[in-house]
Protein backbone atom coordinates (compact mmCIF):
# COMPACT_ATOMS: atom_id res chain seq x y z
CA UNK A 1 0.00 0.00 0.00
CA UNK A 2 1.63 3.48 -1.09
CA UNK A 3 1.17 6.79 0.78
CA UNK A 4 -1.58 7.81 -1.66
CA UNK A 5 -3.85 4.48 -0.80
CA UNK A 6 -3.90 5.14 2.88
CA UNK A 7 -3.99 8.51 2.26
CA UNK A 8 -7.35 7.94 0.30
CA UNK A 9 -8.26 5.07 2.73
CA UNK A 10 -8.02 7.50 5.61
CA UNK A 11 -10.07 9.80 4.43
CA UNK A 12 -12.47 7.48 3.00
CA UNK A 13 -12.43 5.91 6.51
CA UNK A 14 -13.04 9.16 8.46
CA UNK A 15 -15.59 10.06 6.37
CA UNK A 16 -17.21 6.73 6.62
CA UNK A 17 -17.48 7.00 10.17
CA UNK A 18 -19.00 10.85 10.53
CA UNK A 19 -21.44 9.08 8.37
CA UNK A 20 -22.14 6.31 10.59
CA UNK A 21 -22.29 7.99 13.59
CA UNK A 22 -24.78 10.65 12.45
CA UNK A 23 -27.45 7.88 11.42
CA UNK A 24 -26.56 5.91 14.19
CA UNK A 25 -28.66 8.73 16.01
CA UNK A 26 -31.94 8.06 14.41
CA UNK A 27 -34.03 6.28 15.96
CA UNK A 28 -35.19 3.19 13.88
CA UNK A 29 -38.45 4.58 11.17
CA UNK A 30 -39.94 0.89 11.23
CA UNK A 31 -40.57 -1.74 13.86
CA UNK A 32 -38.52 -4.08 11.38
CA UNK A 33 -34.87 -5.05 12.82
CA UNK A 34 -31.95 -4.34 10.76
CA UNK A 35 -33.43 -1.77 8.74
CA UNK A 36 -31.09 1.22 8.36
CA UNK A 37 -30.37 4.00 5.38
CA UNK A 38 -26.79 2.60 5.73
CA UNK A 39 -25.50 5.65 4.29
CA UNK A 40 -21.79 4.69 5.06
CA UNK A 41 -22.55 1.93 2.15
CA UNK A 42 -22.57 4.66 -0.18
CA UNK A 43 -18.67 5.33 1.30
CA UNK A 44 -17.64 1.99 0.88
CA UNK A 45 -18.93 1.25 -2.35
CA UNK A 46 -17.60 5.02 -3.58
CA UNK A 47 -14.00 3.73 -2.12
CA UNK A 48 -14.90 0.24 -4.14
CA UNK A 49 -15.07 1.47 -7.27
CA UNK A 50 -12.31 4.78 -7.19
CA UNK A 51 -10.02 3.19 -5.63
CA UNK A 52 -10.93 -1.17 -5.98
CA UNK A 53 -11.11 -3.36 -3.10
CA UNK A 54 -7.67 -3.21 -1.85
CA UNK A 55 -8.88 0.13 -0.30
CA UNK A 56 -12.07 -0.39 0.29
CA UNK A 57 -11.75 -3.17 2.28
CA UNK A 58 -9.76 -1.38 5.30
CA UNK A 59 -12.33 1.41 5.22
CA UNK A 60 -15.00 -0.89 5.81
CA UNK A 61 -13.83 -2.57 8.10
CA UNK A 62 -12.60 0.25 10.30
CA UNK A 63 -15.87 1.67 10.00
CA UNK A 64 -17.26 -1.78 11.44
CA UNK A 65 -14.83 -1.80 14.56
CA UNK A 66 -14.43 1.58 15.35
CA UNK A 67 -18.22 2.21 14.25
CA UNK A 68 -19.10 -0.19 16.56
CA UNK A 69 -17.26 0.92 19.32
CA UNK A 70 -18.01 4.45 19.20
CA UNK A 71 -21.56 4.49 19.13
CA UNK A 72 -21.40 2.13 21.85
CA UNK A 73 -22.83 -0.53 20.37
CA UNK A 74 -20.29 -3.45 20.13
CA UNK A 75 -22.50 -5.70 20.09
CA UNK A 76 -24.39 -5.42 16.69
CA UNK A 77 -20.68 -4.89 14.76
CA UNK A 78 -20.99 -9.30 14.69
CA UNK A 79 -23.98 -8.91 12.26
CA UNK A 80 -22.58 -5.49 10.39
CA UNK A 81 -19.39 -7.88 9.94
CA UNK A 82 -21.55 -10.91 8.31
CA UNK A 83 -23.97 -8.68 6.47
CA UNK A 84 -20.88 -6.41 5.44
CA UNK A 85 -18.49 -9.33 4.61
CA UNK A 86 -21.22 -10.74 2.06
CA UNK A 87 -22.19 -7.54 0.50
CA UNK A 88 -18.55 -6.81 -0.49
CA UNK A 89 -17.29 -10.15 -1.49
CA UNK A 90 -19.78 -9.61 -4.23
CA UNK A 91 -19.15 -6.52 -4.81
CA UNK A 92 -15.61 -7.03 -5.16
CA UNK A 93 -16.22 -9.66 -7.59
CA UNK A 94 -17.98 -7.92 -10.03
CA UNK A 95 -17.39 -4.50 -10.02
CA UNK A 96 -15.26 -4.23 -12.90
CA UNK A 97 -18.28 -5.55 -14.75
CA UNK A 98 -20.72 -2.77 -14.31
CA UNK A 99 -20.26 0.83 -16.43
CA UNK A 100 -20.71 4.36 -14.86
CA UNK A 101 -24.30 4.44 -14.88
CA UNK A 102 -24.69 1.31 -13.36
CA UNK A 103 -23.17 1.50 -9.98
CA UNK A 104 -26.85 1.49 -8.03
CA UNK A 105 -27.57 -1.94 -9.91
CA UNK A 106 -23.83 -3.21 -7.96
CA UNK A 107 -25.41 -1.53 -4.66
CA UNK A 108 -29.24 -2.91 -4.38
CA UNK A 109 -27.40 -6.20 -5.33
CA UNK A 110 -25.30 -5.71 -2.58
CA UNK A 111 -27.25 -4.18 0.04
CA UNK A 112 -29.56 -6.74 -0.29
CA UNK A 113 -26.66 -9.32 0.33
CA UNK A 114 -26.12 -7.33 3.22
CA UNK A 115 -29.68 -7.71 4.93
CA UNK A 116 -29.52 -11.26 4.28
CA UNK A 117 -26.08 -11.60 6.25
CA UNK A 118 -27.38 -10.09 9.10
CA UNK A 119 -30.37 -12.34 8.76
CA UNK A 120 -28.44 -15.37 8.74
CA UNK A 121 -26.11 -14.34 11.32
CA UNK A 122 -29.36 -13.68 13.35
CA UNK A 123 -30.52 -16.89 12.48
CA UNK A 124 -27.39 -18.08 13.69
CA UNK A 125 -27.82 -16.79 16.98
CA UNK A 126 -31.35 -16.85 17.78
CA UNK A 127 -33.32 -19.55 15.72
CA UNK A 128 -34.59 -19.49 11.87
CA UNK A 129 -37.49 -17.89 12.39
CA UNK A 130 -35.93 -14.49 11.96
CA UNK A 131 -36.22 -15.40 8.04
CA UNK A 132 -40.07 -14.39 8.15
CA UNK A 133 -38.36 -11.04 8.01
CA UNK A 134 -36.40 -12.21 4.63
CA UNK A 135 -39.14 -10.07 2.21
CA UNK A 136 -39.21 -7.03 4.37
CA UNK A 137 -35.37 -6.58 4.46
CA UNK A 138 -34.68 -7.48 1.00
CA UNK A 139 -37.53 -4.43 -0.22
CA UNK A 140 -35.66 -2.32 2.27
CA UNK A 141 -32.28 -3.49 0.75
CA UNK A 142 -33.59 -2.55 -2.70
CA UNK A 143 -34.71 1.26 -1.88
CA UNK A 144 -32.00 1.82 0.64
CA UNK A 145 -29.13 0.23 -1.98
CA UNK A 146 -30.79 2.90 -4.83
CA UNK A 147 -30.63 5.39 -2.88
CA UNK A 148 -27.10 5.08 -1.30
CA UNK A 149 -25.65 3.46 -5.08
CA UNK A 150 -26.58 6.66 -6.50
CA UNK A 151 -25.38 8.69 -4.09
CA UNK A 152 -22.12 6.96 -4.87
CA UNK A 153 -22.72 6.73 -8.78
CA UNK A 154 -23.04 10.88 -8.84
CA UNK A 155 -19.79 11.45 -6.56
CA UNK A 156 -17.81 8.77 -9.08
CA UNK A 157 -19.24 10.43 -11.69
CA UNK A 158 -18.33 14.71 -10.57
CA UNK A 159 -15.16 13.72 -8.18
CA UNK A 160 -12.92 14.57 -10.91
CA UNK A 161 -13.29 18.31 -10.66
CA UNK A 162 -11.24 18.14 -6.94
CA UNK A 163 -7.76 18.55 -7.18
CA UNK A 164 -6.84 16.29 -4.82
CA UNK A 165 -8.66 12.94 -7.03
CA UNK A 166 -8.01 14.88 -10.61
CA UNK A 167 -5.38 12.61 -10.83
CA UNK A 168 -7.31 9.29 -10.53
CA UNK A 169 -10.64 10.92 -12.31
CA UNK A 170 -12.34 8.68 -14.46
CA UNK A 171 -10.55 7.23 -17.95
CA UNK A 172 -12.25 9.29 -20.76
CA UNK A 173 -13.72 5.50 -21.75
CA UNK A 174 -16.06 5.51 -18.57
CA UNK A 175 -14.05 2.97 -16.83
CA UNK A 176 -13.41 3.22 -12.95
CA UNK A 177 -9.97 1.76 -12.24
CA UNK A 178 -7.70 4.77 -12.62
CA UNK A 179 -4.50 3.89 -14.43
CA UNK A 180 -2.21 4.31 -11.78
CA UNK A 181 1.31 5.47 -14.03
CA UNK A 182 2.05 7.57 -11.30
CA UNK A 183 2.13 5.17 -9.17
CA UNK A 184 4.54 2.96 -10.99
CA UNK A 185 6.49 5.77 -11.94
CA UNK A 186 6.93 6.05 -8.24
CA UNK B 1 -27.47 -6.19 -19.48
CA UNK B 2 -29.05 -2.85 -19.96
CA UNK B 3 -29.80 -0.33 -17.51
CA UNK B 4 -33.32 -0.66 -18.14
CA UNK B 5 -33.21 -4.21 -17.87
CA UNK B 6 -32.36 -4.02 -14.46
CA UNK B 7 -34.75 -1.45 -13.37
CA UNK B 8 -37.00 -4.22 -14.49
CA UNK B 9 -35.68 -7.13 -12.51
CA UNK B 10 -35.41 -4.57 -9.31
CA UNK B 11 -38.71 -3.78 -9.59
CA UNK B 12 -40.22 -7.04 -10.29
CA UNK B 13 -38.33 -7.90 -7.05
CA UNK B 14 -39.75 -4.95 -4.68
CA UNK B 15 -43.22 -6.04 -5.81
CA UNK B 16 -42.59 -9.95 -5.10
CA UNK B 17 -40.58 -9.04 -1.88
CA UNK B 18 -43.49 -6.19 -0.68
CA UNK B 19 -46.38 -8.74 -1.22
CA UNK B 20 -44.51 -11.33 0.24
CA UNK B 21 -43.78 -9.25 3.28
CA UNK B 22 -47.18 -8.77 3.56
CA UNK B 23 -48.23 -12.10 3.34
CA UNK B 24 -46.04 -13.34 5.94
CA UNK B 25 -47.17 -10.50 8.37
CA UNK B 26 -50.48 -10.92 8.02
CA UNK B 27 -51.06 -14.62 7.40
CA UNK B 28 -52.41 -16.39 10.73
CA UNK B 29 -51.69 -20.06 11.77
CA UNK B 30 -55.34 -22.04 12.79
CA UNK B 31 -54.59 -22.50 16.50
CA UNK B 32 -53.47 -19.94 19.04
CA UNK B 33 -50.40 -21.83 20.52
CA UNK B 34 -47.57 -19.32 21.08
CA UNK B 35 -43.42 -20.36 21.70
CA UNK B 36 -41.00 -17.92 23.19
CA UNK B 37 -37.53 -18.88 22.61
CA UNK B 38 -34.68 -17.51 23.88
CA UNK B 39 -31.11 -18.50 22.16
CA UNK B 40 -32.21 -20.76 20.08
CA UNK B 41 -34.41 -23.28 22.85
CA UNK B 42 -38.19 -23.04 23.63
CA UNK B 43 -38.34 -21.42 27.04
CA UNK B 44 -41.94 -21.53 27.02
CA UNK B 45 -45.42 -22.05 25.65
CA UNK B 46 -48.41 -20.31 25.86
CA UNK B 47 -51.91 -20.72 24.27
CA UNK B 48 -53.48 -17.43 23.65
CA UNK B 49 -56.68 -18.99 23.73
CA UNK B 50 -56.58 -20.24 27.64
CA UNK B 51 -55.07 -17.05 28.76
CA UNK B 52 -57.83 -15.74 30.94
CA UNK B 53 -55.98 -13.01 33.30
CA UNK B 54 -53.08 -11.18 32.03
CA UNK B 55 -49.39 -12.02 33.01
CA UNK B 56 -46.27 -11.22 32.20
CA UNK B 57 -43.04 -13.40 31.40
CA UNK B 58 -39.77 -12.04 32.56
CA UNK B 59 -36.93 -13.79 30.74
CA UNK B 60 -33.43 -13.98 31.50
CA UNK B 61 -32.29 -11.08 29.52
CA UNK B 62 -34.42 -7.99 30.76
CA UNK B 63 -37.49 -8.72 28.76
CA UNK B 64 -40.68 -8.84 29.66
CA UNK B 65 -43.23 -10.77 27.97
CA UNK B 66 -47.05 -9.71 28.59
CA UNK B 67 -50.05 -11.89 27.45
CA UNK B 68 -53.68 -10.16 27.82
CA UNK B 69 -56.79 -10.69 25.64
CA UNK B 70 -55.40 -13.32 23.25
CA UNK B 71 -52.21 -11.40 22.74
CA UNK B 72 -48.89 -11.64 23.23
CA UNK B 73 -46.36 -8.37 23.02
CA UNK B 74 -42.87 -7.45 24.15
CA UNK B 75 -43.94 -5.44 27.21
CA UNK B 76 -40.60 -4.31 27.84
CA UNK B 77 -36.75 -4.75 27.13
CA UNK B 78 -33.61 -3.51 28.06
CA UNK B 79 -32.18 -3.56 24.47
CA UNK B 80 -31.18 -0.11 22.41
CA UNK B 81 -33.36 -0.45 19.32
CA UNK B 82 -37.01 -0.97 21.15
CA UNK B 83 -38.40 -2.27 18.27
CA UNK B 84 -39.77 -5.69 19.76
CA UNK B 85 -41.60 -3.63 22.06
CA UNK B 86 -42.75 -0.93 19.41
CA UNK B 87 -44.16 -3.69 17.12
CA UNK B 88 -46.28 -4.56 19.28
CA UNK B 89 -48.90 -7.85 19.64
CA UNK B 90 -47.99 -11.26 17.59
CA UNK B 91 -49.65 -11.29 13.83
CA UNK B 92 -49.47 -13.47 11.18
CA UNK B 93 -46.43 -15.56 10.88
CA UNK B 94 -43.95 -12.78 11.30
CA UNK B 95 -42.03 -12.81 15.02
CA UNK B 96 -41.49 -10.66 17.70
CA UNK B 97 -38.04 -10.55 17.65
CA UNK B 98 -35.23 -9.01 19.82
CA UNK B 99 -31.71 -9.65 18.19
CA UNK B 100 -29.61 -8.44 21.75
CA UNK B 101 -31.58 -10.76 23.69
CA UNK B 102 -32.01 -13.65 20.81
CA UNK B 103 -35.14 -13.42 22.05
CA UNK B 104 -38.12 -14.87 19.52
CA UNK B 105 -41.91 -14.93 19.69
CA UNK B 106 -43.75 -16.86 17.33
CA UNK B 107 -46.53 -18.73 16.82
CA UNK B 108 -45.88 -22.82 16.70
CA UNK B 109 -46.92 -23.98 13.15
CA UNK B 110 -47.90 -27.39 12.93
CA UNK B 111 -44.38 -29.75 12.64
CA UNK B 112 -43.23 -27.93 15.79
CA UNK B 113 -46.27 -29.02 17.51
CA UNK B 114 -43.98 -31.53 19.30
CA UNK B 115 -42.13 -29.87 21.34
CA UNK B 116 -38.69 -31.19 22.17
CA UNK B 117 -38.44 -28.81 25.69
CA UNK B 118 -40.93 -26.76 27.18
CA UNK B 119 -39.43 -25.71 30.36
CA UNK B 120 -42.27 -26.91 33.50
CA UNK B 121 -44.59 -23.91 32.01
CA UNK B 122 -48.70 -24.64 32.29
CA UNK B 123 -49.62 -23.35 29.47
CA UNK B 124 -52.15 -20.41 30.34
CA UNK B 125 -50.83 -19.86 33.52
Amino acid sequence: MNARKVTTASLLTALALAVYIVEAQIPPLLPLPGIKPGLSNAVTLFALFFAGPGVAAPVLVARILLGGLLTGQAFSMLYSAAGGFLSFAFGACVYRRFPRNQVFVVSMISAVLHNIGQLAAAAATSSAAVFAYLPALVASGLVTGLFTGLCAQYALLHIGKIGFFKKNALTASGSFISQRTEDKNH
Amino acid sequence: MKTRAWIALFAALLLVSCAAAWYVSHRRPADSLVGVYQDGRLVRCVDLALAAEPYDIALADGCVVRVEAGEIRMLSSDCPDQICVAQGALTGNLPIVCVPNRVVIRYLSEPDAGYDAVSGAVPGN
